[in-house]
């Protein structure tokens, strides 16, 4: 093996190692970035609200309607997510609150923010209402 | 002669997915939602209104053969794979038969005295009828705090009000127990729990005070029948079994689950619809048993029903004194006396002043339904082995109406006081029956069912659902509305110009409610669908954006490559 190879491979393996430290570097930023946390609570709460509804009339349409009562797995994980929902309702709308006091994103993301925070709240009413979060 | 014009009030075109959703709910051991094809018993057709009822159009049991066979033609192979039937008069059976397949699998065929049916609620009958026998022999009181008859039991009923829950309250549906709906369904016999660790377990909450309003409770049944058992010192099967199938020679007849392998007769399979043909399905177990873990033969209901209507007694054999028999088919509860009220364990049917009284039941793929008719000495018993929309009511209601067992509906006379228009816009709003669970994801079946009333022209009222059962009613007197071509009838309890209560005569085993505007159908609707379409624009909005970025970098990527390469 020439110096040139073994420099190369030492190139590689430094640059994968760089690879690796930017990535867990990047995932702990993120989550200790108040910002990028809020951000990604209204994600979050996006995309397990419709997946709660997409879940449960799936179970109910391929499973029948017992499965309201004997509850195999796939409808007890349905019936989890609304306090999935729930919770990140909670981070959405202090992600929202800490948005405008500390003016994160363009006005427009922060609006943007609001409105979600707002629905989720509804949402998490709504679900509430209909027995789905014992509140 | 009258025939029940079945389906006229839309409901059997109604949507097909939430119809089979509402009924799989309904058909869990609990006759509510099973008034849907039963509101199409109310409609007869007033052409022949001068017929006197009762007088009966067959004069021997051929004639009934022929027509039940004409009913149930229509029905096998489309509605159900298999049907059993009874019909009884005075004390003697006029039909047994059995229809079409027990199991499609093995092509069994039914036999009236052989296959044994899941009855589902039909049984809370029998459990009902157990308790008589306590009343008669001084063991049970109808009016006593049934806290007094559990004492060595781990179960008792909370005094969250002054009035305790008797057995008048099981027995009548107004314990104010809350709903659940589910009498505790398992899908593995294993996992079926003892009586008395099960009420233990599953007691719901008191949410109204007993004796006001009917509120259908499986609970309630199972807690009869656990009361029956301790008064007894047995067990509520081996009560049963010892005091009212042996002393009937009811030889098919059990609350066992599953049915014991050395019980006479064959099982009728539970089956589901798959498109046009039908496949066996998985029976399920009911843990609450005295609420609808019956399983019977048609023979069996047949002589049961022979016990109803001779007072207690099938020629020698009696299990309940003539007096008790009369107690039990008395009126314990009025709802309101414009509409169906409730017997001891039964509920009237159909035409509140022409004395029928019933009981419907269903497992998940099983429906049932019992009528009897005391003043004609005439007993109906109809079972499916399947639940479909349309189940064994409609066929009980031709029958009903072939027999003229209740006045064909006349057109209803307006009342003639004046404020029609102001009691109608009163009455306006949403409504709730109390038989749905207040809590728990079931909640949602509570939304489905609400009743929109609104006032229509000239002090008229307008019912919808949501499942498009569109109906109109004359006030005939005041607050209580008449249905139009129809025997259902309406009736509002009103105080201080506020609505208390909505009691429907197709729907005995529960109360109206109105509902608070924020849990309407519309708000409910309009902020999930909102709320819903919010999420999944910003998913797309989010989505696009993200990969108008990674667009824009693979082009800003691409660019400076061919720099460097140039």
């Amino acid at each position: 093996m020439t110096d040139q190879h073994i420099s190369q491979q030492r190139t590689e393996q430094q640059q994968g190692y760089d690879e690796r430290s930017a990535l867990t570097h990047g995932v702990k930023r993120r989550l200790t970035s108040a910002s990028w946390l809020a951000r990604g609570a209204s994600v979050g709460l996006s995309c397990v609200s419709i997946g709660f509804v997409m879940l449960f009339m799936f179970v109910l349409e391929t499973g029948g309607d017992l499965t309201l009562f004997t509850r195999p797995l796939p409808m007890q994980i349905a019936l989890m997510l609304p306090y999935l929902i729930a919770f990140l309702t909670i981070g959405t709308t202090a992600g929202t609150l800490l948005a405008w006091r500390y003016r994160y994103w363009s006005l427009t993301a922060r609006i943007h923010q609001t409105l979600l925070a707002l629905l989720g709240l509804v949402f998490s009413w709504q679900l509430s209402t209909l027995g789905f979060l014992p509140l | 002669m009258t025939r029940a014009r079945l389906s006229t009030t839309g409901d059997s075109t109604g949507n097909a997915t939430r119809r089979s959703f509402i009924a799989g709910l309904g058909s869990l051991g609990f006759v509510a939602i099973g008034t849907v094809a039963g509101r199409t018993s109310a409609t007869t057709d007033s052409r022949n209104t001068d017929t006197q009822p009762g007088e009966g159009p067959f004069t021997n049991s051929d004639e009934l053969e022929t027509f039940v066979d004409n009913v149930m033609a229509e029905r096998l192979g489309t509605t159900t794979p298999g049907a059993t039937v009874a019909i009884v008069s005075g004390d003697s059976p006029m039909l047994t038969k059995g229809y079409g397949a027990a199991d499609v699998d093995t092509d069994v065929p039914v036999r009236a005295d052989e296959t044994v049916f899941r009855v589902g609620s039909v049984g809370k009958l029998v459990t009902y009828t157990a308790v008589m026998q306590g009343v008669e022999q001084g063991v049970l009181d109808l009016d006593t705090d049934i806290n007094s008859y559990l004492g060595d039991s781990a179960v008792t009923v909370s005094a969250t009000y002054d009035d305790p829950v008797t057995l008048r309250h099981l027995g009548t549906h107004t314990a104010g127990f809350e709903s659940k709906i589910d009498p505790d369904i398992v899908a593995d016999p294993a996992a079926l729990d003892s009586l008395e660790a099960l009420l233990t377990d599953q007691q719901p909450s008191r949410i109204r005070p007993p004796g006001e309003l009917v509120g259908y409770s499986n609970y309630g049944a199972a807690l009869a029948g656990h009361v029956v058992a301790k008064a007894h010192d047995t067990t509520f099967e081996k009560y049963v079994q010892s005091e009212l199938f042996e002393p009937l020679n009811m030889t098919h007849s059990t609350f066992a689950q599953p049915v014991p392998d050395d019980q006479p007769g064959d099982r009728a399979a539970p089956h589901v619809r798959d498109g046009e043909s039908f496949l066996v399905a998985d029976d399920v177990y009911i843990n609450m048993r005295p609420a609808g873990s019956l399983s019977a033969t048609a023979t069996d209901m047949a002589t049961f029903m022979r016990a109803h209507l001779g007072n207690g007694a099938v020629n020698d054999r009696r299990i309940l004194d003539t007096e008790t028999a009369e107690t039990m088919h008395s009126r314990h509860h009025v709802r309101h006396p414009a509409v169906t009220n409730w017997r001891y364990g039964f509920h009237e049917y159909g035409d509140p002043h022409a004395n029928l009284i019933g009981h419907s039941g269903a497992t998940v793929n099983f429906t049932s339904y019992l009528l009897l008719a005391p003043d004609h000495d005439i007993g109906i018993f109809v079972a499916f082995n399947s639940n479909p929309s349309e189940g064994p009511k409609a066929v009980v209601d031709e029958t009903v109406a072939e027999y003229e067992l209740q006045q064909a509906p006349t057109t209803p006379t307006p009342t003639s006081r004046p404020g029609g228009q102001e009691r109608a816009e009163t009455v306006a709003s949403e409504y709730s029956l109390t038989y749905f669970p207040q809590s728990g994801p079931l909640q949602v079946v509570d939304l489905l069912e609400h009743l929109t009333v609104e006032p229509a022209a000239n002090g008229r009222l307008r019912t919808t659902t949501l499942e498009g059962d569109a109906r109109q009613w004359v006030e005939t007197e005041p607050y209580v509305y008449e249905e139009v071509g129809g025997h259902d009838v309406l009736a509002f309890e009103v105080t201080n110009g506020e609505v208390d209560v909505l009691n429907m005569n197709s729907e005995p085993t529960g109360v109206y409610q109105p509902v608070p505007f924020h849990e309407r159908q519309l708000i409910t609707g309009g902020v999930l669908g909102t709320a819903l379409s919010g999420f999944s624009l910003s998913l797309v909005g989010w989505g696009g954006h993200s990969a108008c970025r990674q667009w824009k970098q693979y082009r800003t990527d691409e660019g400076s490559s061919m720099e460097d390469s140039e």
